[in-house]
């Protein structure tokens, strides 16, 4: 008996330790085109308008060409992407830790955590999956069909190697895992994707079959798309190549 | 009360929810803004009304209200669908179907046969399939709600980016 009662009142104080969680409200800072939310006060889906507060419970719904931008403290905010939709599960603050759950049913979000006062504490399950995110930004993805999620956080760093080519290149930038842990970025999920035909097939022949020395004439072959994503990210924009490369030096 | 007040009385009762409806028995209520997304996630097979909708929104870049029978109109007007093709709104839609109209939607020319030939649902699926729009399947496979989702989220991404390559990385 006695050691119950000493056991409940160590339980009674570890809890009293515990830093005190206090719910709070996500605000649509943002509305494009159709959105629709439905919060836990309302019993069918309502049109979102700017400044709306979202509570815990709540649902955004995106369509065609429409976006939502939501915000949960200073430095946490999130972009709904069209054709989404996601469910808030969890907001809650709790000593100077923020916890964000998302549920991703379908479609796209993009995170963005700056650094600030509050550590983040953020979730995104998708329906295999969830992805921790801290202190990044970030895009999650769930396609509806394959019930995966695919993430893309500008967090690390890496090699990139070909293997054909011997062509090696350090990235600093984006790293990519699918639900089950895949680096798509190894190139074995990539090797036969327009990626690869894009930078390799353009001058294959020119840059890695020793027809011309150097850099065959153009100024910057790296300076391609898909090197774009990791040189500058994702939401920068994108190079444009000229449609015919200058000849090779020496070319009469 | 005599008998004919009472069938008066009657014939009225009856008549009341008829007039108290906004439209005629047994036309269904419009479905408007996000609500037809949630019924195609969660439907097995999706319809060819389903991606008319989808498609003309995509094409327009703004969600589409308007009924089939103005939506279809538009795309055939826009030569997306082919108006002999007859296709009722409650049919279930096929790849090849919707890989024509994704086709013509963002206006993808495809390879050499293609060219010449003309666009037909077999080369429209295998160029989408190529481009990675959609995923694997043959002609008369039918769409289900969530894989017209991800095809119409593709097919947003290539009109903006003009390629898919943003989705697999």
């Amino acid at each position: 008996m006695l050691s119950v009662l000493v056991l409940t009142a160590a339980a009674g104080l570890a809890g009293s330790q515990e830093p005190k969680r206090e719910e709070f409200e996500a605000t649509l800072v943002e509305v494009k085109g159709t959105v629709d939310v439905k919060r836990p006060e309302d019993k069918d889906w309502v049109a979102a308008a700017r400044n709306m507060k979202l509570k815990k419970g709540s649902e955004i719904c995106t369509s065609v060409a429409s976006t939502a931008g939501l915000l949960f403290t200073g430095n946490i905010k999130i972009d709904v992407k069209p054709l989404t939709q996601a469910k808030v599960e969890d907001l809650a603050k709790g000593g100077n830790t923020v916890n964000v759950d998302l549920k991703l049913k379908f479609g796209s979000i993009e995170v963005d955590i700056q650094k600030g006062d509050l550590n983040s504490d953020m979730k995104v399950s998708a329906p295999n999956s969830t992805t921790s995110v801290s202190g990044s930004h970030g895009i999650v993805r769930a396609p509806a069909t394959e019930g995966g999620c695919r993430v893309t956080l500008r967090t690390t760093t890496g090699t990139w190697r070909h293997q054909a080519s011997e062509v090696e290149r350090a990235i600093f930038g984006e790293d990519v895992a699918d639900n089950h842990g895949n680096q798509l970025r190894d190139l074995r999920a990539l090797a036969d994707s327009h990626d690869f035909i894009d930078f390799f097939g353009r001058n294959r022949d020119e840059l890695y079959q020793g027809r011309f020395a150097g850099k065959a004439g153009d100024p910057d072959p790296w300076d391609v798309p898909f090197f774009d994503y990791a040189n500058n990210g994702p939401t920068a924009p994108r190079s444009k190549r000229a449609s015919t490369l200058p000849l090779p030096p020496g070319t009469p | 009360m005599s008998g004919r007040t009472w069938a008066i009385l009657a014939a009225l009762l009856l008549a009341l929810p008829l007039l108290a409806q906004d439209k005629p028995a047994g036309e269904k209520p419009k479905e408007s803004r996000t609500a037809y997304l949630r019924r195609i996630f969660e439907k097995d097979r999706a319809s060819y009304g389903d991606a008319c909708r989808a498609v003309l929104s995509l094409i327009k870049n703004e969600h589409s209200d308007a009924d089939f029978a103005a939506i279809s109109g538009d795309l055939a007007g826009r030569g997306v669908v082919r108006a002999d093709w007859g296709v009722q709104e409650a049919s279930l839609l096929t790849k090849g179907t919707l890989a024509y109209m994704v086709c013509q939607a963002l206006e993808i020319k495809g390879g050499v046969t293609m060219r010449l030939f003309g666009i037909n649902r077999r080369y429209a699926l295998r160029e989408c399939i190529q481009r990675r729009l959609m995923t694997s399947g043959t002609v008369d496979e039918y769409v289900t709600g969530r894989e017209l989702i991800d095809v119409i989220t593709n097919a947003m991404i290539h009109k903006d980016q003009g390629h898919t390559d943003s989705q697999y990385k």
